[in-house]
């Protein structure tokens, strides 16, 4: 699926939270956002989903605006926050939600799931126990994580997926995100401060400053000491 | 490179810091907090008719209490002392049942200082003082102090007049760590305080029924006594007011104490019901709502309420055949025996789901089938709550029979409809867990207080109109439900509209009054 932005704007009061002329995602492609604190990443995720409401222009996916077309959201999949989770549901009561709601039944789910075992391997699926409340903040993440993969997805948009992950974790979650780009085609839509996993992950980087992108680049081997040259010069 | 950090720690303050030092700071959140709450209320106007609605109230209760002879001599009594001693703990009782409703808890204020380096003791203590100037407490006085001024202190001298007005104060002090006392018991078990309830009700139904009316004959004797000069007597009052503050505040201690660690239980998670159920969107749906209300304190909260409401409430009214007679008493009990869960749980509907509304809206879930599940939800706790009390109405009132099938319809085809419209207009956070929120209106607006009046107004003008032919008046009120149901499939539409025109508004407002 392609992501299209065309004149996107979103204002709070007199304050541009975000201001984006034109961007185009291919079908197919890896795509990071990195930025400082404010600069506009998740208001840009949000205004992808839908979750917002934009002061001007619009996202389209496969040609269809967000907005007035629901038919996107069966072929796509996101975890931005703890707002994406259930806390009161167990893992597996959490996930066979999320499943239902993509049309598969308990089966289909528990089936789907068995990739992702490794990645989340404090409970076996089908038999979990913890609400989601009780979990650590590390396990409550990777269980959003899961329900944002495990329906195999045309469309992934992650905010920050590698925060708050143990290292193990970070590779694992790497691994499922490039085998998922591999196999199905998933275009992905990363947003991380962790310039070295997005890197690792992504083939198209682009750095938001106060809601504007200031720069766009394929990845490349010096990719990486770019990004930590142009925010150590942005630190003095 | 200039140094962000200095090393003279010694002159950092001391931890724990002096609580004189902190309540100052404390008080300004507080002062804060409630400046806040007034300026981001959405609706300005709701709030100014509020307004001229309390002073209106003020000044009827002041004009009341200095005047209070004159509405004894309409009853056909002509001491009014005598009167008033006679019904004052009755009225105390009744307002501390209002009191529990709507004051807050010092629990829920408490919270946002508990990792802060301050003694829980102090804070604690603090928090019960300042629960004490809550309007609960100024409205009875501004009827008591004008009452005392007229027909007390001329009459009684200045020792038994002092003892009166310091005993009526005190009992409001009673009512309020009392309330206090009794939402820490309703946070650290639930059990308890239906327990507590149920025996509360059995009483003040023994009472009413044998005639034997303790509470006037004991607010006779206590307020007789006070107006006689009885030292003994304050000193009973003094005494049972800080035995009530005591307990309240080491019942207030213990839930904090509680709630920092609570180990994981062992339990069973729904697999057989979401085997069950859990076929398709919409049962899914209907699904997370049962486990979101039957696992969390404050959804569970306004379950209890629903079933007491629709059935130890209903015993009472349906008891005293004066009272359940009328138009108004006909459309209260017709409205909540069946509509109970609709009223009280209905009203915060998707605030409830503020917590995860952002990912309900980012996947795949179809918003029509958002407002089917929530329907389907509504109708099934009218006809389970219907069932659940008809067995009450063929006992007690057979003849009221009718009017509770009449109300079953128009409950889920009227009363679900108008709370639905309500439920849409939601924009703020609930938290579902946050302990000690028995009624803590967190997720309210003015909007939820007068929306009562679309859904009661019409039902009692229409049983007062045709009150000679009831009948008639019933079947209107089932026509009116039937028809509207029988709409349904227009309405999940309309309001799936409604829903996505809203979509984003809510989200807002849900993410923002959480952070």
């Amino acid at each position: 699926m392609d992501v299209s932005i065309l004149s996107l704007n979103k204002r709070y009061g007199s304050k541009v939270a975000l201001h984006l002329e034109a961007l185009e995602i291919a079908s197919g492609q890896t795509f990071g956002l990195v930025g400082s604190n404010g600069a506009g990443k998740t208001t840009f995720l949000r205004l992808v989903l839908d979750l917002l409401r934009p002061t001007a222009g619009s996202v389209s996916i496969d040609g269809r605006n967000v907005a007035e077309s629901i038919d996107w959201k069966a072929r796509t999949s996101s975890y931005l926050d703890e707002s994406f989770l259930i806390e009161f549901l167990t893992a597996d009561e959490y996930l066979t939600f999320v499943g239902a709601a993509y049309g598969y039944s308990r089966r289909e789910t528990l089936e789907a799931l068995k990739p992702y075992q490794a990645f989340y391997p404090d409970e076996t699926f089908g038999e979990t126990r913890l609400y989601i409340r009780e979990m650590s903040v590390g396990n409550a993440k990777k269980v959003g994580l899961i329900a944002a993969m495990f329906t195999a997805p045309q469309l992934l948009v992650l905010d920050e997926p590698f925060a708050n992950l143990d290292p193990r974790s970070q590779i694992r979650l790497k691994s499922l995100l490039r085998t998922l780009n591999e196999t199905m085609g998933t275009t992905t839509i990363v947003s991380s401060h962790d310039l070295l996993h997005v890197t690792d992950v992504c083939k198209r980087i682009a750095i938001l400053e106060k809601g504007v992108i200031v720069r766009d680049m394929n990845t490349s081997e010096g990719t990486l000491i770019d990004l930590q040259r142009y925010f150590s010069a942005e630190a003095v | 490179m200039r140094l962000l950090f200095t090393t003279d720690s010694h002159k950092r303050p001391r931890v724990p810091v002096p609580f004189v030092k902190t309540l100052p700071l404390i008080a300004r959140n507080q002062l804060r907090e409630t400046i806040r709450y007034f300026r981001h209320q959405p609706n300005p106007l709701a709030w100014m008719l509020v307004g001229i609605f309390a002073l209106a109230a003020a000044f009827s209760l002041v004009t009341a209490g200095l005047k209070f002879n004159r509405i004894t001599i309409l009853l056909g009594f002509y001491v009014p002392v005598a009167v008033f001693d006679d019904h004052l703990i009755g009225v105390l009782v009744s307002l501390f049942g209002i009191r529990f409703l709507f004051q807050r808890s010092p629990r829920f204020r408490l919270q946002p200082y508990l990792h802060l380096p301050l003694r829980r003791w102090q804070l604690v203590a603090y928090f019960q003082a300042t629960s004490v100037f809550t309007i609960h407490n100024v409205y009875p006085l501004l009827f008591l102090v004008p009452f005392w001024i007229s027909f007390i202190l001329p009459y009684f001298g200045p020792v038994p007049s002092l003892y009166w007005l310091l005993a009526v104060v005190l009992c409001l002090v009673i009512s309020t760590f009392l309330n206090n006392w009794v939402r820490s018991i309703l946070t650290n078990s639930e059990l308890l305080f239906v327990l507590l309830a149920c025996l509360v009700w059995l009483l003040v139904a023994a009472d009413s029924m044998l005639e034997t009316n303790s509470l006037n004959h004991f607010s006779t004797f206590l307020f007789s006594a006070l107006l006689n000069g009885d030292g003994v007597m304050m000193m009973l009052v003094g005494a049972t007011a800080l035995f009530v503050l005591v307990l309240s505040s080491f019942s207030l201690y213990n839930s904090l104490v509680a709630a920092t660690y609570r180990p994981v239980p062992p339990r069973r998670p729904w697999v057989h019901l979401d085997r069950l159920l859990a076929h398709g969107p919409v049962s899914s749906l209907v699904l997370l709502e049962l486990k979101m209300m039957w696992r969390n304190r404050r959804p569970r909260h306004y379950l209890i309420m629903s079933v007491l409401f629709s059935t130890a409430y209903l015993l009472f009214l349906l008891m005293d055949e004066n009272t359940s007679s009328g138009a108004i008493f006909g459309a209260v009990i017709g409205l909540f025996a069946s509509g109970g869960f609709a009223l009280n749980y209905g009203q915060l509907m998707f605030g409830w789901e503020s917590s995860f509304f952002d990912g309900l809206l980012g996947r795949n879930c179809k918003l029509a089938d958002l407002i089917k599940a929530k329907f389907a939800l509504l109708h099934i706790s009218c006809t389970a709550l219907f069932l659940f009390s008809l067995p009450i109405f063929v006992l007690l009132r057979p003849n009221l029979v009718p009017l509770h099938v009449a109300f079953l319809f128009y409950n889920m085809g009227v009363t679900c409809v108008l709370i639905m419209l309500l439920a849409i207009r939601n924009r703020r956070r609930v938290d579902i867990q946050k302990g000690g929120s028995f009624f803590n209106y967190e997720g309210f607006s003015a909007a939820h207080w007068f929306w009562l009046l679309p859904v009661a107004v019409p039902p009692t003008i229409l049983l007062y109109i045709l009150q000679a032919d009831v009948t008639t008046s019933l079947i209107v009120i089932s026509l009116v439900g039937l028809v509207s149901l029988l709409s349904m499939n227009l309405w999940i539409s309309f309001f799936a509209n409604r829903l996505a025109g809203d979509r984003y508004e809510m989200a807002v407002g849900f993410r923002a009054y959480g952070r």
